[in-house]
C-alpha cells in the first residue's frame, strides 16, 4: 500500500513540475509494480522511467554525475554538469509567473520580424537553375534548345538560380536577465512556429528544453504560459555554452547543413566561455547559418558582453528586434 | 509465456541480443501490460533489432511499417483496389442495381491490407514494428492514436475492426522531433543508449565468431573514445563496431586505421577531425584518454 501511495505522490510531483502525467500512466505504474516480484530500488526506478517519466532529457540527467569526470569535465573548470542544480520549487516558479499584455501592435511587429527572419535565414540560392523570363541569359539552355531548330532560333533563354529552403532551430534565452523580454520570447517563438511549421523551438536558462509542442497552437492566447515557465529550470544563471552543448548532445540530428540556428538572447553568460567558444565553433561548422537576435542591441548597448564577444566570431548575422536598426550591425 | 524479467533476458541472450536489466524491465512490462513500447535513442544502438529479436524469440511474425515523410493511411492501413472495383462495376452494371453494386465493391474482397490492418486482422499474435516514427508527419501520429489506444481501426465503409489478438507494438524514434504527448501517453517508454564497454564486448563476441579478445577489447576502447569525442557528431553505433571488429580479422595492423575510418566514420567533417587527431599523435583536447 505504501508503494502505491508513493507512486501516486511521484505522479503528482511530476505534474507540478509541468510534465504531462495522466491517470492512465499512474495506473500503468501501479500495474507494473504488481507484475514485478523483486522490488529493489533499481527496478522501481526502471518501472518509473518506463511508465511515468518518458522524457530522455530527464533520464539523461542521471548520467551527469558520471560525465563530470569524462571529456567535458576536462575542458572546463566550472563544475557545470554537477547533478545538484538549484531549481525553484514548483510553487516558487508559479509565484514568479510573469504577467504581460499582448497588444495588436505587438502581434503585427513580431509577425513581421518572424517573416524577416524567415527571409534571411531560410531561402537561399541553390546550385540548380530554373527557366525564368526575367533572369540572366542561359547560354547552355539556349544552345541546347536551338539545336532543335537548326540553330536559327532568334530567342535567348533566361534562367535564375533555384531557391532552396532550409529549416530553423530557435533557441530562446529565458534566464533572469531576459525576464523583461518574456513576452517577446513567446511572440517570437509563436510566429516562428506558425510561419515555419517544421521549425524547432528550444528555451534555455540553466537547462535546455524542447518546447515546440507548446507552440503548436492556433492562437497566441492558447500558449500555455504556466507550462512554459515551468519547462526550463532556473537557478545558476544563463549558460549559453552548456545549452548549445545540450542541444548538440541530445538533439544532434537537428544540426545539419540545411538547418539555420536563431539565438534570441542578450548574451549575458555566466557559464564557461571556453565551452561557449567550442560549441559555437562546432555548430557553425555543421549548420547553414547562425543568427543572433539581441533584444538589447542599440547604440547604448553595443554587443560587448563577454558571451557576445565570443559568439560574434561565429555569428553570420546579428539582429535587433528593431529590423531597421539591425541592418546597421 | 514469460514470467520474469530474468527469463526475458535469458531468452534474448539465446538470440545473441544482450540487454541491460533496465531495458529488459521496460520490454517485460510492455509485453505483460500489452501496451506499445516507444523506444528512443541514438542511431545504431539496437532499437529496431530489439523488436526483431523479440519476434524471433517468441516465435511470432514480425510486421514492419517503415515511416517516412508523407506516409499516409493508404500506405499504413488499407487501400481499396480501384482497378478491381472498376472492373467489377463494369461486370455488374447490367445485372444488379446501384445499391447492390456499392455494397459489393466495398467488401473485404477489394480491400488491400497494409501493415497496421494486417497486424490487427492476423489470426495469431504478431509483433508490429513502427520504425522511425519521427520521420513521419505529425498528422500521422494523430491517425495512429486510435490504433495504439484501443487496438482498433475504423474503416468508414466497413465499420470498426478490433484486434483479435493485441499485437506487441514497438515504436522507434531517433528523436529528430518531439512526439506528441497523446502518443507518449499511450506507450511505455524506453531510452536505449550505447552499451558499456563490457556489454559491447559481449555483444561483439556473440555476433563475430573467433575474435581475438584482447584486440577486440582495445578496438572497443577506441570506439568508445570516438563516441566520447565531442567534435564527432555522428557517433558510431553497435553495428559499426561489429563491422570494424569483423574487418580486423582479415586486415593487418597497418590497415586497421583505414578500416576504422571506413567502417566507423561516415561524415566528411568527422573523418577530417579524426585524421587531425591521428596526425597530432592522438592528442585531442576534447577526448579524455586519446
Amino acid at each position: 500500500m505504501e508503494e502505491r501511495i508513493a507512486i501516486v505522490k511521484i505522479a503528482n510531483i511530476l505534474r507540478q513540475m509541468g510534465r504531462n502525467v495522466g491517470i492512465d500512466e499512474t495506473i500503468d505504474a501501479l500495474r507494473a509494480l504488481e507484475l514485478i516480484r523483486d522490488k529493489d530500488l533499481d527496478t522501481i526506478r526502471a518501472i518509473l522511467k518506463a511508465t511515468l517519466i518518458k522524457d530522455f532529457t530527464l533520464l539523461e540527467s542521471n548520467k551527469r554525475e558520471e560525465e563530470k569526470n569524462s571529456v567535458i569535465g576536462k575542458i572546463t573548470q566550472s563544475n557545470y554538469l554537477a547533478a545538484e542544480y538549484y531549481i525553484y520549487s514548483p510553487i516558487e516558479s508559479k509565484a514568479k509567473l510573469p504577467s504581460f499584455i499582448i497588444t495588436n501592435s505587438d502581434l503585427i511587429k513580431w509577425s513581421k520580424i518572424a517573416k524577416y527572419v524567415e527571409e534571411i535565414t531560410l531561402n537561399y540560392k541553390g546550385r540548380r537553375f530554373k527557366p525564368k523570363d526575367k533572369g540572366e541569359i542561359d547560354m547552355r539552355r539556349t544552345i541546347r534548345s536551338e539545336t532543335k531548330y537548326s540553330m536559327e532560333s532568334p530567342y535567348l533563354l533566361k534562367s535564375v538560380r533555384k531557391i532552396n529552403k532550409s529549416n530553423l532551430i530557435l533557441l530562446c534565452d529565458v534566464s533572469g536577465s531576459m525576464k523583461d523580454f518574456f513576452k517577446e520570447t513567446i511572440l517570437l517563438s509563436f510566429f516562428i512556429k506558425r510561419n515555419i511549421p517544421k521549425s524547432e523551438i528550444f528555451h534555455f536558462s540553466t537547462d535546455l528544453r524542447r518546447v515546440t509542442n507548446l507552440f503548436q497552437v492556433t492562437s497566441i492566447y492558447k500558449v500555455n504560459v504556466r507550462k512554459l515557465a515551468l519547462a526550463v529550470s532556473y537557478g545558476s544563471g544563463t549558460k549559453i555554452g552548456e545549452a548549445l552543448y545540450m542541444l548538440r548532445r541530445n538533439f544532434g540530428d537537428l544540426i545539419h547543413h540545411n538547418n539555420s540556428i536563431l539565438i534570441f538572447s542578450d548574451g549575458w553568460d555566466l557559464g564557461d566561455l571556453e565551452l561557449l567558444d567550442r560549441e559555437m565553433r562546432i555548430i557553425k561548422r555543421r549548420c547553414k547559418k547562425i543568427v543572433w537576435m539581441n533584444p538589447l542591441l542599440d547604440e547604448l548597448h553595443p554587443p560587448e558582453t563577454s558571451g557576445m564577444k565570443i559568439a560574434l566570431k561565429y555569428v553570420d548575422l546579428l539582429l535587433s528586434p528593431d529590423i531597421k536598426k539591425s541592418l546597421s550591425y | 509465456m514469460l514470467n520474469s524479467v530474468d527469463e526475458l533476458i535469458k531468452l534474448l541472450e539465446e538470440q545473441d541480443y544482450i540487454i541491460e536489466r533496465d531495458a529488459a524491465i521496460a520490454v517485460f512490462l510492455a509485453l505483460k501490460l500489452e501496451k506499445p513500447l516507444l523506444i528512443e535513442g541514438p542511431p545504431g544502438c539496437g532499437k529496431t533489432e530489439l523488436a526483431k529479436v523479440i519476434a524471433k524469440s517468441l516465435g511470432l511474425e514480425l510486421i514492419r511499417l517503415q515511416c517516412y515523410e508523407g506516409l499516409d493511411y493508404s500506405h499504413a492501413l488499407y487501400e481499396w483496389n480501384y482497378p478491381k472495383q472498376l472492373l467489377e462495376i463494369k461486370l455488374l452494371q447490367q445485372k444488379e442495381d446501384e445499391a447492390e453494386i456499392k455494397k459489393r465493391i466495398y467488401s473485404e474482397e477489394f480491400l488491400i491490407e497494409r501493415p497496421l490492418l494486417k497486424a490487427i486482422r492476423s489470426e495469431n499474435r504478431v509483433v508490429l514494428l513502427i520504425d522511425e516514427i519521427d520521420r513521419a508527419d505529425p498528422e500521422f501520429e494523430g491517425f495512429l492514436l486510435e490504433f495504439l489506444g484501443e487496438f482498433q481501426i475504423t474503416i468508414p465503409e466497413l465499420g470498426t475492426i478490433r484486434a483479435k489478438h493485441k499485437p506487441y507494438v514497438f515504436i522507434t524514434s531517433n528523436k529528430t522531433r518531439d512526439l506528441s504527448d497523446a502518443l507518449k501517453r499511450r506507450c511505455l517508454y524506453l531510452y536505449l543508449s550505447y552499451p558499456t564497454e563490457e556489454k559491447e564486448l559481449e555483444i561483439v563476441k556473440k555476433k563475430v565468431k573467433g575474435v581475438d579478445e584482447e584486440r577486440t577489447r582495445k578496438a572497443i576502447k577506441i570506439i568508445n573514445e570516438i563516441r566520447r569525442d565531442e567534435e564527432i557528431i555522428h557517433k558510431p553505433g553497435i553495428a559499426e563496431t561489429i563491422d570494424f571488429v569483423s574487418s580486423m580479422s582479415f586486415l593487418n595492423s597497418e590497415d586497421e586505421i583505414k578500416a576504422l575510418i571506413v567502417t566507423l566514420l561516415k561524415d566528411e567533417e568527422d573523418v577530417k577531425h579524426f585524421k587531425e587527431v591521428i596526425k597530432s599523435g592522438g592528442k585531442n583536447s576534447n577526448s579524455k584518454n586519446s
